[in-house]
């Protein structure tokens, strides 16, 4: 990586390594989408190749990792020096995404795949392009979170005016995402609280708001009645394998006929019709099912060290702002990943989670690469000498200037 | 104080981020020991379910062998066609799918459809059997889902209707149904091989695999069979039968053409036929294989086998003269008629000219004791053993009811029912000798890889049914003298050939009750040629020609052998003996 010198070595590996466990991500959900959209006899590179799983899944791949870069060098540290622009872009990406959001629910503008209301869509319709807001909804949750929360310093400590100003900006969030995809406002209630945490509340004033965040769960619940039968019965997918366990068996096999090895890449049989959601939620699956127990854990590992670059990043971060986007969106990622694989493992119910990365895409990876762009840009900033550009820094150091203290000790 | 405060601030911070990370970290751990168990708790459940769902067999059909003539003309052969089926659950666009099929397989999309939606299987639709590779491919390029391709072997024959009813027919799952087809189907299908295979939901096999209970199979192809018939005599009869038939407007006819020496039978002939083909198109009475399941009253053509016992019992001696009563003759009740009337013939003209009255005084004088033995001697009243399924015995009454009546009738060809096949090899014993042969229509058996299996050459007697002396006698002097003669059966002869045979005229009796229908004849020729040296026997036998026309089985089936015999002679490279004999 051809980078200035003047960052810190330690801080620079741990940005590098970060972008390249993401890259080895993208990679696996390269190989994987492209196994597990191969049919009998598709022939796989010619014209039109740009139009399969495969072809666009490459574009996406190629589109994630130059904003991976892009955001890690350059965006990421203007967006982190400047507050006021920061603080623009933020509140329009704010209304933007709660539009969307509740434009995707909205019949007519919102697209149904799946079953599910959850899509936009732009661009001519021949290119198929659209974007899940709840995507969009990820990003924006931990940037704006994070410039909540920092801001509000020790006043967290507070119950009324402290924590919950954040709970209802989470609640928000959760809701609007919630009425399509209960999984991904799982996901945005378990970070958003993380970071409330991380930021400094009492454990005790979060214990409090798990009562009404269990009643709107539960409503939401009320308003699908299937997420209850998948929340109490996906553990008796035996009972009726081809019906509503069939997902879940299905996967099942996938992972069991992988055993230890794999059957060898392109070797799935699951992905040959029985498999459902074969490049999206379940690619997992497919990927265990070709390289067995030691290419499942492998990509266990990859998260588990992006987890840990990301919580040395959030460690080694100057400023609760950094330390709490860096904290969000390793959590964001980490956390869905855990979820995927407990999914495709039958550990959990059934949610429609990708699996960070790996799925099929495009809005996921490129709403990740800028999340994980700015967790590297965190990362790198981590030790950068303040005599830089320390004016800059001022206002934020001002206000909480332990970081630097904290290290120097 | 305030450093303190931001350093403990920090510190809750720190710790959190830490406890979060180890929390989603033991989480990890978690699912690794999930996956795990699902490889080795959870296993033999799902390994079962994996197994019973994608686990298949595939057949690996056999190839039916070939049916060939003598010459090694194929005569039926199996080419591989393909049948499209539907699985009606994995289709998703039923009407554009419908439309894409109907495309290919030229058939109306909205058929299509309906046969799609009114199929009582929820999974398996036969859409349209029989089509060609390049469609095959085209459907398989389409990659419509649900729609399945199917390798079939369908049977061809080439020939079409010719010998339809002696190769017979093949059922579409490649079973023999009638004819040689199922005399030899167990021969010919050879034996279907299966593989295991894993096959994706839409049963298209993926890979081979492979089962410890039941291992793979190879398929056993299926050997071949030579006929004995000859194409290019079959055509020779088959074009005169129909000839005839149809000059006459006659319902139906047999032709049947054998070799004396061997039994070898060269060409077998029914009319009308069928093109087995598209067996379905045609009638059942049609794919009959009337020269071994016709049941006639031989009528005169018989008379050549009594007459040549009454010879070799010295009951009559060769050129005696004989009473025929000028056309009529009572014996008991029962008046007897000659078609022209006669007074004194010697016993060759008795044979030649037909008479009834003197056949019935011989029939009077070797009595109905050796006149039975003779009929059952010259094979009558059992299946010749030809090897062909549904054969007729024939019908000869039981001994103990013969009357007076049936001494005078069965010299006559009458009061005994034959077939064809009979006929021409009762005929052939008196050419060959005065042995009786099996008549035969297979050649050899080869195996799937043309290799001679088993061979049937060379004659298989079954008895001796005259004196050698005797038997020369009737081929040289008497069968010849009846188509030398000046009756109908001169239409027999052949320029260059000597040609010797019997005529014969019967009246049918009504199909479904007693008595005869009046105008309903059969009219026969059977003859061989050359006389010193038989080659070739032809039976010819027609049934209902129109009396209108004619009915004489010498002017119905006596040019039909003639043309058969004067095609067939030089095909079979016999020199003319006389140029002098002539038409």
């Amino acid at each position: 990586m051809t980078i200035e010198s003047n960052y810190e070595p330690r801080a620079e590996s741990t940005a590098t390594g970060i972008i390249l466990v993401s890259a080895a991500l993208m990679g696996v959900g390269l190989v994987a989408v492209g196994s597990a959209s191969a049919g009998l006899k598709a022939p796989i590179f010619g014209p039109g190749f740009l139009h399969t799983t495969l072809g666009r899944q490459g574009v996406f791949v190629l589109m994630g990792l130059a904003t991976l870069l892009a955001t890690a060098h350059l965006f990421g540290p203007r967006f982190l020096n400047s507050t006021v622009w920061r603080r623009r872009i933020m509140w329009i990406l704010f209304v933007v995404c709660v539009a969307s959001l509740v434009a995707a629910l909205i019949p007519g503008i919102g697209v149904v795949r799946n079953g599910a209301r959850r899509w936009l869509h732009f661009g001519p319709a021949g290119l198929g392009l659209g974007f899940q807001p709840s995507e969009l909804a990820k990003l924006v949750l931990i940037v704006f979170m994070a410039m909540f929360l920092a801001r509000r310093g020790e006043k967290l400590t507070r119950f009324w005016t402290g924590v919950v100003p954040p709970f209802l900006l989470v609640a928000l969030f959760a809701l609007l995402v919630g009425v399509e995809d209960f999984g991904t406002a799982a996901l945005l209630a378990v970070v958003g609280a993380a970071m409330i945490l991380v930021a400094g509340a009492n454990l005790r004033h979060l214990a409090i708001l798990a009562l009404p965040t269990s009643a709107a769960f539960a409503y939401m619940i009320y308003l699908r009645p299937y997420r209850w039968e998948r929340l109490v019965g996906f553990t008796n997918f035996w009972d009726d394998p081809q019906g509503k366990g069939y997902h879940a068996v299905q996967s099942l096999i996938g992972l069991s006929s992988g055993g230890w090895l794999g059957l060898g890449l392109g070797g799935s049989i699951q992905k040959h019709g029985y498999l459902p959601e074969r490049t999206t939620d379940f690619v997992f699956s497919i990927w265990y099912e070709e390289t067995g127990y030691l290419g499942g854990v492998a990509v266990i590992l990859l998260f588990v060290a992006l987890l840990y670059l990301g919580a040395r990043a959030a460690l080694a971060a100057r400023t609760p702002f950094e330390r709490l986007l860096a904290i969000g969106a390793t959590l964001m990622v980490t956390l869905q990943a855990m979820i995927n694989i407990a999914v495709v493992t039958v550990s959990v119910p059934t949610k429609g989670i990708a699996l960070p990365f790996v799925s099929a895409g495009g809005s996921g990876i490129l709403f990740l690469s800028i999340a994980v762009g700015l967790l590297a840009g965190v990362a790198l900033r981590g030790q950068y000498s303040p005599s830089q550009d320390g004016l800059e820094c001022a206002e934020t150091l001002g206000l909480h200037p332990v970081t630097i203290t904290e290290r120097g000790s | 104080m305030e450093t303190n405060s931001a350093a403990a601030w920090n510190r809750r911070q720190r710790r959190a981020v830490i406890a979060l990370s180890m929390f989603i970290g033991f989480g990890s751990i978690a699912l690794a020991a999930r996956l795990a168990h699902i490889n080795t708790g959870m296993y033999p459940r799902l390994s079962a379910l994996r197994q019973s769902q994608y686990s298949g067999t595939s057949l690996v059909p056999a190839r039916r062998g070939m049916i060939v003539d003598s010459c090694g003309r194929v005569l039926a052969g199996s080419r591989d066609l393909y049948g499209v089926f539907v699985d009606p659950s994995l289709m998703e666009n039923l009407e554009l799918s419908a439309q894409k099929l109907g495309a290919i397989l030229q058939e109306d999309p909205g058929q299509l459809e309906h046969l799609i939606r009114s199929t009582t299987s929820r999974r398996f639709c036969w859409l349209k059997h029989r089509i060609e590779k390049v469609d095959a491919q085209a459907i398989s390029q389409a990659d419509i889902p649900g729609v399945g391709l199917q390798q079939e072997s369908v049977r061809h024959y080439p020939t079409e209707q010719s010998m339809a009813q002696v190769l017979g027919i093949v059922s579409a799952d490649g079973r023999g149904l009638e004819g040689l087809e199922t005399k030899y189907d167990a021969w010919l299908r050879g034996q279907d091989g299966r593989v295991w295979t894993v096959h994706d939901t839409r049963r298209r096999p993926i890979r081979f695999s492979d089962n410890r209970q039941s291992p793979n199979k190879s398929a056993r192809d299926g050997g071949h069979i030579v006929l004995t018939l000859d194409s290019a005599i079959q055509g020779f009869a088959e074009d005169a039968l129909a000839r005839q038939v149809t000059k006459f407007e006659a319902k139906s006819g047999v032709s049947i053409a054998m070799d004396p020496m061997t039994g070898d039978v060269l060409a077998m002939a029914s009319f009308p036929s069928f093109d087995p083909n598209s067996y379905a198109e045609h009638s059942v009475d049609f794919r009959r294989n009337r020269a071994l399941t016709d049941m006639v009253e031989p009528g005169s053509t018989f008379k050549s086998f009594i007459g040549s016992t009454a010879i070799a019992e010295g009951v009559v001696q060769p050129g005696e003269m004989i009473d025929c009563h000028n056309g009529l003759h009572v014996i008991g009740r029962r008046k007897l008629h000659d078609s022209h009337p006669y007074g004194m013939l010697s016993f060759e003209d008795v044979i030649a000219k037909s008479s009834n009255i003197a056949m019935a005084s011989l029939g009077q004088k070797l009595g109905n004791d050796r006149l039975y033995q003779a009929v059952r001697r010259f094979g009558f009243g059992q299946p010749t053993g030809i090897g062909f399924p549904g054969e007729a015995s024939g019908g000869v009454r039981d001994f103990a009811t013969w009357t007076s009546y049936s001494t005078c009738s069965i010299p006559m060809g009458q009061e005994i029912a034959v077939t064809p096949i009979q006929l021409i090899a009762a005929f052939c014993a008196i050419a060959n000798d005065g042995i009786l042969l099996k008549p035969r229509l297979v050649r050899a058996k080869l195996s799937p890889e043309g290799i001679p299996v088993e061979e049937f050459s060379g004659p298989d007697p079954v008895r001796r049914v005259l004196p050698s002396s005797v038997a020369d006698y009737f081929v040289r002097t008497v069968l010849t003298g009846v188509v030398n003669g000046t009756t109908s059966a001169r239409n027999a002869r052949v320029a260059g050939y000597q040609v010797f045979g019997k005529t014969g005229t019967a009246e049918l009796s009504y199909k479904d009750r007693a008595g005869y229908e009046p105008g309903a004849y059969m009219s026969a020729f059977v003859g061989a040629a050359p006389a010193d040296d038989p080659r070739i026997a032809v039976l010819v036998m027609i049934q209902y020609p129109n009396p209108k026309i004619g009915y004489y089985g010498g002017v119905v089936s006596g040019p039909a052998v003639s043309e058969i015999l004067s095609a067939a002679l030089p095909y079979l490279g016999v020199e003319p003996e006389d140029p002098a004999i002539d038409q």
